[in-house]
């Protein structure tokens, strides 16, 4: 007598929650193109909307889970959420800068220094007391 | 870069006050010499040997993506006589001054100066 082998069917439509796994896709894409935009537009601040939207994106990826599991949806949850937690890492604690502590405290003359021009000139602190007002603007480099 | 090309851009307003705008990395001349190129109305410091750098404390240890350290970005108001009337430091790498807010505190802080 032949038996017959059934395998289970998920009775739940493969559609349910894919607008849910497209938004948070959508949001994550977003925060990357909003991070573009303000760069282009020569913006210098720090861009806390990146881990926020990624953020968004992984809640929305987990409900998209929820709601249908498959091996798509795990994956890309778990890809976002990493990609968040990094963005939030990096930004709460890679882009820290110490307070400044040193000697050019206003009030202060300026330390005494000598230095060297891209002209090849020379730079020094006595170069500040000529009479002309400037401002000094450490930058960290041309990369 | 940003940054430069936006103090640059500027550049008529920081005459009009008769500032001068200078900027300091560690970068060595050659370097220096082709930021000064692209940046002609910028004063440009090729402070490899760090010695402004070390003397004004702005060093920000092993900052540099390729390795070593940079110098934290820093801004600092500098009155005819050579006495600090003013210093930004931000709170993140990623944020800068913008050139409204360094000629701002241009007008705020070396006012005097600009009397002169």
């Amino acid at each position: 007598m032949a038996t017959a082998t059934t395998t289970p069917v998920s009775t739940v439509p493969k559609s349910k929650g894919r607008g849910l796994y497209w938004l948070g896709i959508g949001a994550c894409l977003l925060g990357i193109a909003l991070m573009i935009g303000q760069y282009a537009m020569h913006v210098l601040i720090v861009p806390w909307y990146l881990p926020a939207f990624t953020t968004l994106g992984a809640v929305l990826l987990l409900l998209s889970w929820r709601q249908r599991t498959s091996i798509t949806r795990i994956v890309t949850f778990g890809l976002i959420t990493t990609l968040a937690a990094f963005q939030w890492f990096f930004f709460i604690s890679l882009t820290q800068l110490p307070v400044y502590q040193g000697p050019a405290q206003a009030g202060k003359v300026i330390p005494a220094f000598t230095t060297t021009l891209a002209s090849g000139g020379t730079f020094t602190d006595k170069t500040l007391q000529d009479g002309t007002p400037t401002v000094l603007v450490f930058f960290r480099g041309r990369w | 870069m940003i940054e430069l090309g936006e103090l640059e851009s500027h550049y008529a307003e920081f005459e009009k006050r008769r500032t001068r705008v200078v900027v300091i990395s560690l970068e060595d001349q050659a370097t220096a010499k082709e930021t000064q190129s692209q940046f002609p109305h910028l004063l440009v410091v090729a402070d490899d040997q760090r010695k402004m750098a070390d003397a004004i404390e702005v060093i920000h240890r092993d900052s540099n993506p390729s390795g070593g350290d940079t110098t934290a970005p820093t801004t600092i108001l500098v009155d005819g006589s050579g006495k600090v009337r003013w210093t930004f430091r931000p709170d993140r790498y990623l944020t800068r001054l913008t050139p409204e807010k360094v000629l701002a505190a241009v007008d705020e802080h070396l006012a005097a100066e600009k009397k002169r």
